[in-house]
Formats: structure tokens, C-alpha cells, sequence
């Protein structure tokens, strides 16, 4: 038999953290007039064909992102107890992104979740599609039978892919969706072609010209890309049709704000909560925000959009009721395999706390389900096992615990195409670090910066380069060259022009344009970035623990954990914690300057492109067979991956070895000139 | 003059004692903590004095009164650790808030069956005080009535126009929320908020600040 000492304590852990996550304990009356405030929005959206809106909002800790988990396993059928949910479609939208790239975020969100396998393991995606075949065109009978055929016939036959686009084209005549390339990629990802491209394409990355032209897409037009991404969104939702709601949620509101006075980001979400409510009629948008957070975002955003916001409700997450709190201890209780044995016939049924730790909890107003919990988990041990009380980690300790966690994480996720919206979010943040007079303002002159930043004095601008379509990035750096004509700006002390590129991204020899404006550009002042993933990660773990912080949702042991408490402690550690983003000051900043960023912007530039693409196709290339490829003498050759640990892995010989530090995609980057 | 070995020990304890002794006054000048958030917090602050040493200073320091157990509340068993002795009234508002729930009757009515002094200023009903409250959250936002949140301040400055002063506003606000009444929303970070801005929230005695009231 279990022993209480032995078995794992009950209230650790547990917290819900992404609302696709179901494997909690769950107790319905908590939050329950907010759930059926969603499921009644979900009602009135069908029954008017109308989008709405709902917000929500409660202490850190109080159960947002829970309710959100529970709305999505009702409306994946998980949950009977609420009885059988309509066909919607949910999207999960955690907001740490920048002003610039909202729509771009939500394209990126709304296709993830649109391609993440349902219970039978089909894309949400397919099945929506299926459903609008099976009504628009009744004449083929079992909608999965009839992929299930297309799929084995489109290798050996061309009517399969014809019989697709009629469907296709059928299915646009009636929803609009008045967009070929997107047609044309559903096609590919029903059929099953060209899949690794299709969803990249609908997620809004960048892709090689020779990806576009398999896809049979337009290469990247001139359309604005926030354009083209809120275009696209558009077309989504009408592709589920009426009969099937989009449930989008938005989580995170705060993380929009890179400081207390920045509204621009909580402008730039009203506005996009009022266009999806008034362009969609299938669309039900549920905003979650910190209750101290209300007051902001009523002043950030304009008062019609802020009507739009709550639409048809808005509630408090309020803290727990007596009730409610032993109903949410008992689940715990109950749910724990290890203590049904101990448990069985106790007459009390919070055993082994009992009524009197619940009042205190009350009293000592541990009234959130994260606090509580926390409670519950420290009575537990002071109980029945005080040997094992943990001592409480120091927020110092438990910050470096976290960086640590999110750089491991984001060093393993972060992938180039996230570039971009990981450089636009954190780099406002991270120069605010370093200074808080750090502004991020409107773009003016270079109209190809995509970041512009002033204090005092010093001006920054910045433009991200990580396109893999090499025409595109030819085009943009032209553009640039164009835009400053004949400014020197080389001297300038005040004044700084970066040019940022993922590293994982090389500019193959046979892109000679983009290197040959690349190399005017440099001419002329510009400073040459080439990020290489650590760096990237770092930005990403910075801004996500920020965020985290910001939306109060960084707890050490129940307690939020206070964002200036945060912002302090990065400031102090950034360079023995991520001694990365030193790096990247080091380079941007107008008064600084660095030895590697002169050499990776010089004469190191071409040969470790041409080694990057080299490694990009081949992964593992003896440093002999490198030279030869490359036609360089092999001492160049392995001096320069030595020069360059961080990109470039080598191993000694004889015979020494070149390897590609990151798996990558192995498209081949042409450009058309 | 050299130490010798078993008096350097003696003064290195002595050293640790006064530490450790320090670090309890220091924790419980912020509030009263219980046994068990007292241990855990010395275990962070003070790694090499085992809990058992913990346990035995805390007895000596109770002992010298130079802090204080508090007696556990009604109905509970967890005592706590304070640098004042009890206070009859925190345990006598508990007793009366615990009555109120149980009976389901205002504390008004419990204070009254006690006898308890009439209040010195000639203030109205608090029952017209809480009727009034309720009924401007709804005039300030109609979505309260159906469990939408009014900012604090807001209700505040609102009510303050009609002659209200902020201690019965006080007084009123966490007095509905005990009756379950209402819900209050605290504030996360009041640390972060300005003198100003703290002052128009509603703060109780454990030191949360409440930014926001909602109907239950």
C-alpha cells in the first residue's frame, strides 16, 4: 500500500499553459457562467450568421488560458458533460508579437492550427474542406472515400488533380475566397503534394523560388505583406463556411506593449478585433486580459473598437468561492491515482487536508486556482512529510532557472522562417534593457527598414533580410540602395543602418545580385548582421519570458512574479546569461562597433555563405571535398570554420570534416534576375 | 590574541544565531507568516541551519517574546508567527465574518446582536452604504449586471461626488465581498503603481490592492 510519503504531492504542477493542452483536472462550476458566456457566443454566431466578440479577464492565476482549454476539448468533443458541441474550428492566438506583424502573427497562428491533426488525426483543415465538398457537391458521396481515391490516382493520373481543382474551383464560386494561390496550395495539401511547401506557404514563410514555382504560385508579389496576410485571413474564414464557426482566441493581450507608455500594439488589436468582426459573419473573437490591464487597453484603443471587443459579453474570472475551492482541492484529490486507496472510506473528503486549510486559504485570500493549488501543495507537505518542504527558490535563482529553460526551448524550435517575428518583438525590448529612452517609432525615409528606433540623439535603423526567396531579398536590398542614394553614412556615430539575416540562411554564390547590392549597400554605411541561432534563441527567450511576465503568467510558487522584477534581473545578468544579445548590442548600438561584425561584413562574408549553402545541401562534406567544391585552398577552408564555432561544426581529421550545426531545409535558393 | 578552535566555533554559532535570528525579525516585520511559509523561507535564506536549529530558535525567540504565536483561528489549526502580540480584533472580524457566512446574515446584524458600540460618525445603514455601492457599479457600466468588471477608481471617484468618504468606501467594498456579494479583482504588481494611483484602489490588511469589482 502508498504511503503518503511517498506518493507525488497531488497540487504541484498542473497549470494550464496552452489552451491545446486537455490533460488536467477540470472542475466545470469554476468559471462556468464565462464558458457558457463562449458557448451562447458560439450559438449567436451560427443562429445570426454574425460575428462576435467576448472578453474575458481575471487575476494571474485565475484560469484563463484553463477556460480556453476547456472550450477547445468541448469543441473537439472531450468534454460530454455540456452535451454535444457544434463544428467550429479553433484557433489559439498568444499574442507576442510586434504592432508591425499582427496580421502576419495571425495568418502564421490561424494556419498552425488549422494544419494540427484532429482526434482521427486529420488536419482540421481537411475536415472542413471534406464538409464543404460533401455539400457542394453531394455526387461524391463519402467526401474521405473520395480524397482517399484522389490521393492514390494523382501520381498516375492528371484527372485526379483536374477533379480536385473543379472541386476547388466549385467550392470558390460559392465561398469567394477570390485567391488562386491559396487554391491552388489547398490543393497540393489535400492531395498530399508538396506538403512541407504548401504549409510553409500558408503559414506565410518565405520560400525559394524554386519551392514557389513547384507550388505553382506566384513568387512573392509587391503586395505589402501585412496586406497580404490579412487578405489571406480573410479568405480563411470564408472557406469554413457559414455553418462553421472560428473560434479565435486571443491570449496574452499585454505581451503587445514593450512598455507601460506603448499603445501602439493594443491600437493596432482593436483595430484587428473591429475588421474581423465586421468582415467575417463567422467569427467569434475571445480576448483574455489581466483585470489591471483594463484600463490600458480602454485608453490604447478607439472607443468603437473597443465596443467591438465585447460585443456580446464581457466577464470577470472571479476568485474562488469556498465551494468551489474544496470542489477544486477534491478533483485533485480524487485525481490522484496514488492516493485512492488511502483515500477510500474517509468520511472527510478533502483528506489529508481537511474544511480548516481551506479557510485559511480563503483568509489568507488564496483564492485564485494557481494560488491555491500552491497552498494546498505546501500544507500537503507541511502535513504529512515536513522533511520534504522545499525550501522557496529565490526569484533570482528561479529567473536563471527559467532563461536557461526558454533558451534550451527556443534554441530547439526557433526555426529561420521565425526570424523576423522574433526580431521585431524582441529587439524593442531588448534595447529598452539596455536603455530606456529606447523608442520604437514610425517607419520615415528608408521605407525598407522594418525597425526604426531613437533616443535622444541616436537612430537606429533596421532591415530584415531573411527571405529565402533570393529575388525578393535582390529586390529589398535594391530598393535600400535606391532609397539612400548617394548618402555616405559610413562615418555617422549617431546614426545606424542594419541590415539583419538569419545565418541559417546563406546567400548562395549564384545569387549575385543580392550580393552585389548587399556589397553597395555596405559601401554606404550599412552594417551587415548575420544572426546566428544562438542569438536568435536568446531573443526569443527574452521576449517570451518578458511576456510571460507581463501577462502574469511567470509564477515561483504560486506568486507572479512582478515584470519589473524581471526587466531588472535581465538587465543585470545579460551578459553572463545571454552573452548573445551583448553581442547583438554590441553590433547595433550607433556607438558601438565589433571586430566579428567587420569581418562577417567583409572578407569572411562570401566564403562563409558559400560554406553555409555547401553545408545546407550536403550536411556532412570532408574539407577536402569542400575546397574543391568551392575552389578555395582547404587551410581557407577549415581556418574559417575555426573563425566561425557558431556556425560551422569541425571535426579534426585526418580527414577533417565539415558538419551543419542545425538541420535545415534544403531548398535551393535561385534568383531570377 | 589567538582564538582557540573551540571558542572560534563558539562565536562562528554565535554569528549564525544572530543571523538567523535577524532574518525571522525580518520576515515578520512584512506580515505574520505561518510555521510552515516561516521554515520554508529560512531554508532558502539560510541553507546551513538545519530545520531542527530553525524549529528551536523559533520556540526560544516565542519564549522571549521577542516574537509572537499568534493563536489559530476559529475553526482552524494553523498557527502563525508575528512581531506583535494577537490582536483581538483581527480574530473577533474573523469570528463575526465566519458567523456571517454560516448564518448567511450580514455582519451589520451580528455586530448588532452583540451590542457592539453604534459607529461615531452618523454614518447611513451600511446595508444603504452596500445597496447604493451595487447600484452605481451598474450605472457606471451596464455590462456589470451581467458580471462585466468596474474599475475601482472609477466606482470610487463616481461615489465620491455624492459626499461618500474613501474609509466607509473601504469599509463597504470589502464588506460585500466577504458576503460573496461581490468579487474583487486584485491588482498583480501594486509595487508598480504610483502613491496616486494606489490611494483610489481598495487595499485590505494582508496588503492586496483590488482594481477591479465585479457582481457575483
Amino acid at each position: 500500500m502508498n504511503s503518503l510519503s511517498s506518493i507525488p504531492n497531488p497540487f504541484r504542477s498542473a497549470i494550464v499553459s496552452d489552451p491545446w493542452q486537455w490533460d488536467v483536472v477540470d472542475v466545470p462550476e469554476i468559471h462556468k457562467e464565462a464558458f457558457d458566456l463562449c458557448r451562447q457566443g458560439l450559438d449567436h454566431v451560427l443562429l445570426h450568421r454574425q460575428s462576435t466578440s467576448i472578453l474575458l479577464y481575471g487575476e494571474a492565476g485565475s484560469g484563463k488560458t484553463h477556460l480556453l482549454a476547456r472550450l477547445q476539448a468541448y469543441l473537439a468533443g472531450l468534454l460530454t458533460n455540456h452535451g454535444a458541441a457544434p463544428p467550429a474550428v479553433f484557433i489559439s492566438v498568444r499574442l507576442q508579437t510586434s504592432p508591425q506583424m499582427i496580421w502576419r502573427h495571425l495568418r502564421n497562428r490561424f494556419s498552425e492550427d488549422l494544419l494540427r491533426p484532429t482526434l482521427d488525426g486529420r488536419p482540421q483543415l481537411e475536415r472542413i474542406i471534406l464538409a464543404r465538398f460533401a455539400s457542394i457537391r453531394p455526387e461524391i458521396g463519402s467526401p474521405r472515400s473520395w480524397l482517399e481515391r484522389l490521393q492514390r490516382d494523382v501520381r498516375s493520373s492528371p484527372s485526379a488533380a483536374e477533379e480536385m481543382e473543379e472541386a476547388l474551383d466549385r467550392l470558390d464560386r460559392q465561398s469567394r475566397l477570390n485567391d488562386r494561390d491559396l487554391l491552388v496550395v489547398l490543393g497540393h495539401l489535400l492531395l498530399g503534394r508538396h506538403r512541407r511547401d504548401a504549409r510553409a506557404w500558408l503559414r506565410g514563410e518565405s520560400l525559394p523560388e524554386a519551392a514557389l514555382g513547384r507550388l505553382g504560385v506566384n513568387p512573392e508579389q509587391d503586395e505589402e505583406p501585412e496586406e497580404r496576410a490579412r487578405r489571406l485571413v480573410l479568405s480563411l474564414s470564408r472557406l469554413t463556411g457559414p455553418e462553421v464557426p472560428i473560434v479565435f482566441c486571443f491570449d496574452q493581450v499585454e505581451a503587445l506593449q514593450s512598455h507601460p507608455q506603448d499603445l501602439a500594439g493594443l491600437y493596432k488589436f482593436g483595430q484587428l478585433i473591429g475588421f474581423l468582426r465586421d468582415e467575417t459573419r463567422n467569427s467569434l473573437l475571445i480576448s483574455c486580459i489581466l483585470s489591471q490591464f483594463l484600463l490600458t487597453l480602454n485608453q490604447a484603443i478607439i472607443s468603437s473598437d473597443r465596443d467591438r471587443l465585447a460585443l456580446f459579453g464581457e466577464r470577470s474570472l472571479n476568485p474562488l468561492t469556498p465551494g468551489e475551492a474544496r470542489r477544486l482541492v477534491e478533483a485533485r484529490l480524487d485525481s490522484a491515482a496514488e492516493l485512492r486507496e488511502l483515500r477510500a472510506g474517509k468520511t472527510n473528503r478533502l483528506w489529508p487536508l481537511g474544511d480548516s486549510e481551506i479557510d485559511d486559504a480563503g483568509r489568507l485570500k488564496k483564492n485564485t486556482p494557481r494560488a491555491l493549488l500552491s497552498f494546498c501543495a505546501e500544507m500537503f507537505e507541511s502535513s504529512w512529510r515536513p522533511d520534504r518542504i522545499e525550501p522557496a527558490i529565490p526569484v533570482a535563482d528561479f529567473l536563471s532557472q527559467k532563461i536557461e529553460e526558454r533558451l534550451e526551448q527556443s534554441l530547439a524550435t526557433v526555426a529561420p522562417d521565425q526570424t523576423d517575428q522574433v526580431a521585431t518583438h524582441a529587439l524593442p525590448l531588448l534595447l529598452r534593457l539596455k536603455d530606456p529612452h529606447w523608442e520604437l517609432k514610425a517607419i520615415a525615409g528608408l521605407s525598407d527598414a522594418d525597425l526604426v528606433f531613437e533616443s535622444q540623439q541616436s537612430r537606429i535603423n533596421i532591415s530584415l533580410c531573411n527571405q529565402r526567396n533570393m529575388t525578393s531579398l535582390a529586390g529589398r536590398l535594391r530598393r535600400l540602395r535606391e532609397q539612400i542614394k548617394e548618402e555616405v553614412l559610413e562615418k555617422s556615430t549617431s546614426e545606424k543602418f542594419v541590415l539583419l539575416r538569419d545565418a541559417r540562411l546563406p546567400i548562395g554564390a549564384h545569387a549575385r545580385k543580392t550580393r552585389e547590392h548587399r556589397e553597395q549597400l555596405l559601401e554606404h554605411g550599412f552594417r551587415w548582421v548575420a544572426a546566428i541561432p544562438e542569438m536568435i534563441g536568446a531573443l526569443d527567450a527574452l521576449r517570451r519570458l518578458l511576456s510571460d511576465a507581463r501577462a502574469g503568467d511567470l509564477a515561483n510558487g504560486g506568486e507572479s512574479v512582478e515584470l519589473g522584477t524581471v526587466q531588472e534581473w535581465l538587465a543585470a545578468n545579460l551578459e553572463t546569461k545571454l552573452p548573445q544579445l551583448r553581442d547583438l548590442l554590441d553590433v547595433i548600438l550607433p556607438e558601438a562597433g565589433s571586430r566579428r561584425e567587420e569581418e562577417a561584413g567583409g572578407a569572411d562574408f562570401e566564403i562563409c555563405e558559400d560554406i553555409g549553402e555547401l553545408l545546407q545541401n550536403h550536411y556532412l562534406v570532408s574539407v577536402a571535398d569542400a575546397a574543391c567544391r568551392l575552389d578555395r585552398h582547404e587551410s581557407i577552408i577549415e581556418e574559417t570554420a575555426r573563425r566561425y564555432p557558431e556556425r560551422f561544426g569541425l571535426l579534426n581529421g585526418p580527414p577533417a570534416l565539415l558538419f551543419q550545426l542545425t538541420l535545415q531545409n534544403t531548398d535551393n535558393n535561385q534568383e531570377v534576375v | 590574541m589567538a582564538m582557540n578552535y573551540s571558542s572560534a566555533m563558539k562565536h562562528t554559532s554565535r554569528d549564525s544565531e544572530e543571523l538567523a535570528r535577524q532574518t525571522i525579525l525580518d520576515i515578520l516585520a512584512q506580515r505574520p507568516h505561518t510555521e510552515v511559509e516561516l521554515l520554508r523561507i529560512l531554508k532558502s535564506k539560510l541553507p546551513d541551519f538545519s530545520a531542527a536549529q530553525q524549529k528551536e530558535l523559533i520556540t526560544r525567540m516565542t519564549r522571549e517574546e521577542s516574537i509572537y504565536q499568534l493563536p489559530a483561528f476559529l475553526g482552524s489549526r494553523i498557527l502563525r508567527y508575528s512581531l506583535n502580540p494577537p490582536d483581538p480584533k483581527e480574530y473577533i472580524d474573523d469570528a463575526i465574518a465566519k458567523i456571517s457566512k454560516s448564518l448567511r446574515i450580514p455582519p451589520e446584524a451580528i455586530m448588532q446582536a452583540l451590542g457592539a458600540s453604534a459607529p461615531t460618525e452618523p454614518d447611513p445603514p451600511k446595508n444603504i452604504r452596500s445597496e447604493e455601492l451595487l447600484a452605481r457599479m451598474v450605472q457606471i457600466k451596464l455590462a456589470a449586471a451581467a458580471g462585466g468588471l468596474v474599475p475601482i477608481n472609477e466606482l470610487w471617484k463616481s461615489l465620491q461626488t455624492e459626499g461618500w468618504d474613501k474609509a466607509s468606501f473601504d469599509r463597504t467594498v470589502l464588506g460585500l465581498s466577504e458576503q460573496y456579494r461581490v468579487a474583487l479583482q486584485r491588482h498583480n504588481f501594486p509595487a508598480s503603481l504610483s502613491g496616486e494611483d494606489r490611494a483610489e484602489l481598495v487595499a485590505d490588511e494582508l496588503g492586496n490592492y483590488y482594481v477591479g469589482i465585479a457582481l457575483r
